[in-house]
């Protein structure tokens, strides 16, 4: 259950109907949306001759979202439900995304937003890079929720190919609006590529921007630390954690108090023994400042015996 | 004067040796000048001296304490809304107040009751005026700040009753803040003071309960069918007990089947006679107008049964704090001391983050603080995607010292077991079996199933790295109930569960195993559906030997369809009614 209680027979009527006024929306998206996504479009039209279900489900879903979610409805319950869908969902996703995204501006804020969210996690788990323009065009139109843009960055880094890297890399550059979630995600990116975007903001000069680069450098080296159990992945990690940790820790040190945290459980989470052994004898003339170094060696060292 | 007992002065009469005594004058009879209230609390007006030590401050050593009497009990509306007193079993929601007799009170001395609050609109009072067991008999005060006694009142004792007509709702201070004084001043006819007494009471505060405290009912949504795997679980857990479970129907409210969350159970009360706490529950609907499933709870005002709703209606539903209103953020450390602190009615746990935007209702939490005795700890709840407490933290009875331990997420453990397993070479047992991800009718669910194996979970870099970072912020909360409640290790137990990335936070990848219900030492627990080694889960083994090890008696719910793939478990859709027992009044605030 989504939202309200939709018996069977109502969805299937319903759908119908969506399907109908969908087919219009196409029509008139089209000419707004020119021919940027006619290539897509084929692709989608191909796509569904061969995978009609995959396309009336995800149709199904987005109506009982578009019915009504109330504010109180948990929203990781709808978008896990898009992202369960997995790969046969990808392109009636993209089509929702781009040339068919009338049909997602009819629908409630609210309902929008997590239904929007919902295909952009489905695009983020799958990482299909046939998502990669939709995912670009998503990230920069604006006036949107900051969860649709993070969320399509976070995507975008996920497909983690040079192009992509590049791509947020630039409006890392760029500094403006999308400079944040970019950061973001390149996080979910465990390149070496990705990584030194990032680590070359860890100098910064504003402290958000810092910290956010830390954020991310967190999830990036995480991505090696927990699934790097193997000993392959063990080897191919294991260098790139040490580098980053070898900036985090000094970034830490001289972090401000309110971000201090982030860079805390950046480093917690690339989670290698060099952060242990930088931490060793340091002192801070700052009381405060010196307890938190004490309680992140304790942390690192529970995390160790966790090994 | 204070003391309320005296007598006049006598004049020394020096003795003469060898004369034989004067004959004494009988002692004059003493004057009588008191106030009594339940200042020794023990549910009674007696004479004993610790009903007089100290009566005019209020504090935890003493005190009288009264109710805001908020329930129902004649089906009127509340019943410190009127003017009159509701029946028979309302008298016993009134404290009373006495004015003892002076049987030699003098004829034309005259008497004078004030009674005041900051709030002058704060309370009732009623002068009794026949038989205390008579609802007919209690006159309603109109102007407590002066209400004139005559000497054949006095002469014959006086009884009034006290009840509050709302309830402490701010720390502001401007606000009222509970406490009631009274003062008794009798004149002699030249209007010279004989003598005053005085005692001040305390409205009684709203106690949230904790998961240890016996419970009573165990309520949860009904939803027909789709509830019927929940209600297994609930079946077995009030089987042979002296509870019960009651379906709640939500069929009129958007079929909201998050019964922790709408609504949750406080109770005020005062200390009664033989040791028993009278008082009444109180439904507390969440601060979350457009959440209509929380009428429930103001519809069950009734008999000892009050309802609360404090909320700010301008809150934005699309900010992290909305969510963060439901109760299943909302939980209660049991009565604990670390020290020299002590919380003897427990303290208020609450989750929040460091933004605006990630902190509850500003005015329900006023609320909650303003109630004094039940000082919070406030843990990081913004890295959840739901930001409920409940989604890491549960309180249970235990076997140990304390008779309460914490269990406590831990995607390490749930890491490890996996890791466990594939290294014995069991990578490609299943789990989720039979499960799936999206609730579909008019679709077949087998078309997408949850099933995954424990490499394929053990090789989602994704998903290894939010259970990571979830570690790391689960850390964090045990760092801060450790120095607060001064728990040890072995008073923690971990709760094993893998969690993911969604909607920027994260939420529960395999059934949130600590997200439970515990009722007098009985666990439901989500079912996990776990790995299968010979035919048994490999987590609900484990889940058995450890809690059971506690004492605790472990049961298991199927929670998926409902709950888990919608962002919940068992404590999000259950909720209970549990008896009062904390004496309250001894916290030291």
């Amino acid at each position: 259950m989504v939202t309200t209680k939709i018996t069977g027979e109502r969805i299937m009527k319903g759908l119908a109907l969506g399907l109908v006024l969908g087919a219009q929306v196409t029509v008139s998206t089209v000419h707004a949306a020119g021919d940027a996504f006619s290539t897509l479009r084929t692709a989608v039209q191909q796509d569904r001759k061969q995978n009609e279900e995959a396309f009336l489900r995800l149709e199904s879903l987005r109506m009982k979202v578009e019915a009504g979610a109330p504010p109180w409805e948990r929203r990781s319950g709808v978008t896990r439900q898009i992202r369960a869908l997995g790969p046969s969902a990808v392109m009636p996703a993209l089509a929702l995304l781009s040339y068919d995204e009338e049909k997602l501006a009819k629908m409630t804020d609210m309902g929008r937003v997590m239904f929007t969210v919902g295909l952009l996690e489905l695009l983020r788990q799958v990482k299909d890079p046939r998502g990669a323009q939709v995912l670009r065009h998503v990230m920069e139109k604006t006036g949107q929720h900051a969860m649709i843009t993070q969320t399509a960055a976070e995507a975008l880094g996920a497909l983690c190919r040079g192009e992509d890297v590049g791509y947020l890399a630039g409006h890392v550059r760029a500094g403006g609006a999308l400079l944040k979630p970019a950061l973001m995600g390149l996080g979910y990116c465990r390149s070496g590529a990705s990584a030194d975007v990032l680590l070359g903001q860890l100098t910064a000069s504003n402290d958000e921007v810092r910290a956010t680069a830390a954020d991310a450098l967190g999830w990036l080296g995480s991505r090696w630390a927990w699934e790097a159990k193997g000993p392959a992945a063990q080897a191919e990690g294991d260098a790139l954690r040490a580098r980053i940790t070898e900036a985090l820790v000094p970034a830490y040190l001289g972090s401000s108090k309110e971000t201090r945290v982030r860079f805390r459980r950046a480093i917690l989470m690339v989670d290698h023994p060099a952060a242990t052994t930088m931490l060793t004898g340091v002192t801070l003339t700052d009381a405060p400042a010196q307890h938190d170094v004490e309680k992140l060696r304790s942390a690192l060292r529970r995390s160790e015996a966790r090994h | 004067m204070q003391g309320c007992q005296f007598a006049l002065v006598q004049p020394m009469v020096e003795q003469q040796q060898g004369e034989s005594p004067p004959e004494q004058p009988p002692d004059p009879p003493p004057v009588i000048v008191d106030l009594v209230a339940d200042n020794n609390r023990n549910g009674v007006l007696d004479e004993e001296p610790t009903e007089e030590a100290g009566e005019e401050t209020w504090s935890h050593e003493h005190g009288a304490v009264f109710l805001s009497n908020l329930d129902d009990d004649d089906d009127n509306g509340v019943d410190a809304h009127d003017t009159f007193v509701n029946g028979n079993a309302d008298i016993t929601d009134l404290a009373p107040v006495m004015v003892r007799a002076w049987p030699d009170v003098p004829a034309d001395a005259t008497g004078t009751l004030v009674v005041t609050a900051s709030d002058t609109g704060a309370f009732n009072l009623f002068k009794v005026t026949g038989v205390d067991t008579d609802p007919q008999a209690y006159a309603f005060v109109e102007d407590a700040s002066n209400v004139p006694l005559t000497a054949e009142e006095i002469r014959a004792g006086v009884r009034f009753a006290l009840e509050a007509t709302d309830l402490v709702t701010s720390t502001s201070e401007e606000a009222w803040d509970g406490h009631v004084t009274a003062t008794l001043t009798i004149r002699d006819a030249q209007q010279a003071v004989i003598g005053t007494d005085e005692v001040q009471l305390r409205v009684a505060p709203v106690i949230f309960q904790y998961n240890t405290l016996e419970a009573d009912t165990i309520f949860y949504s009904d939803l027909g069918p789709e509830s019927a795997p929940l209600l297994d679980g609930l079946d077995a857990l009030v089987d042979g007990q002296s509870f019960f479970h009651e379906g709640l129907d939500v069929s009129d409210y958007e079929y909201d089947q998050w019964a922790q969350d709408f609504f949750d159970m406080g109770q005020m009360y005062r200390p009664g006679a033989n040791g028993v706490m009278h008082g009444m529950r109180v439904a507390v609907r969440s601060a979350q107008p457009d959440r209509r499933a929380g009428r429930l709870a103001q519809a069950m005002l009734g008999p000892d049964v009050a309802t609360l709703y404090v909320r700010d209606r301008s809150f934005d539903p699309w900010t992290h704090g909305y969510s963060m209103n439901s109760f299943g953020n909302w939980d209660v450390v049991p009565p604990y001391t670390n020290g020299t602190e002590s919380y003897p009615a427990g303290r208020n746990i609450w989750g929040a983050g460091s933004t605006e935007e990630e902190m509850p209702d500003g005015l329900y939490v006023d609320m909650v603080r303003a109630q004094r005795v039940q000082p919070e700890i406030v843990v990081d709840t913004s890295w959840l995607s739901v930001g409920h407490v409940d989604e890491v933290m549960s309180f249970v009875k235990t076997n140990t010292p304390r008779g309460w331990g914490l269990l406590l997420g831990s995607t390490t453990l749930a890491r490890d077991m996996l890791q466990r397993l594939k290294d014995e070479g069991h990578g490609d047992v299943p789990m989720f079996v039979g499960k799936s991800w999206v609730e579909q009718e008019g679709w077949s669910m087998r078309e997408v199933p949850a099933e995954v194996t424990v490499s394929e979970a053990l090789a989602d870099a994704d998903l290894m790295a939010e259970s990571q970072e979830s570690q790391i912020h689960i850390d964090e909360v045990r760092e801060v109930l450790v120095e607060e409640i001064g728990l040890a290790d072995e008073e923690i137990t971990l709760m094993p569960f893998l969690m993911e990335r969604t909607w920027g936070a994260s939420g529960a990848y395999q059934p949130g195993t600590v997200n439970l219900l515990h009722a007098n030492g009985r666990v439901v627990i989500p079912d996990p559906f776990g790995p299968e080694l010979n035919g048994e889960d490999v987590f609900k083994a484990d889940l058995r030997t450890r809690l059971g090890a506690l004492g605790l008696t472990v049961m298991f719910a199927d929670d998926w369809d409902l709950y888990h793939r919608l962002g919940g478990e068992v404590h999000c859709g259950t909720n209970a009614a549990r008896r009062m027992e904390a004496a309250w009044w001894v916290a030291p605030w």
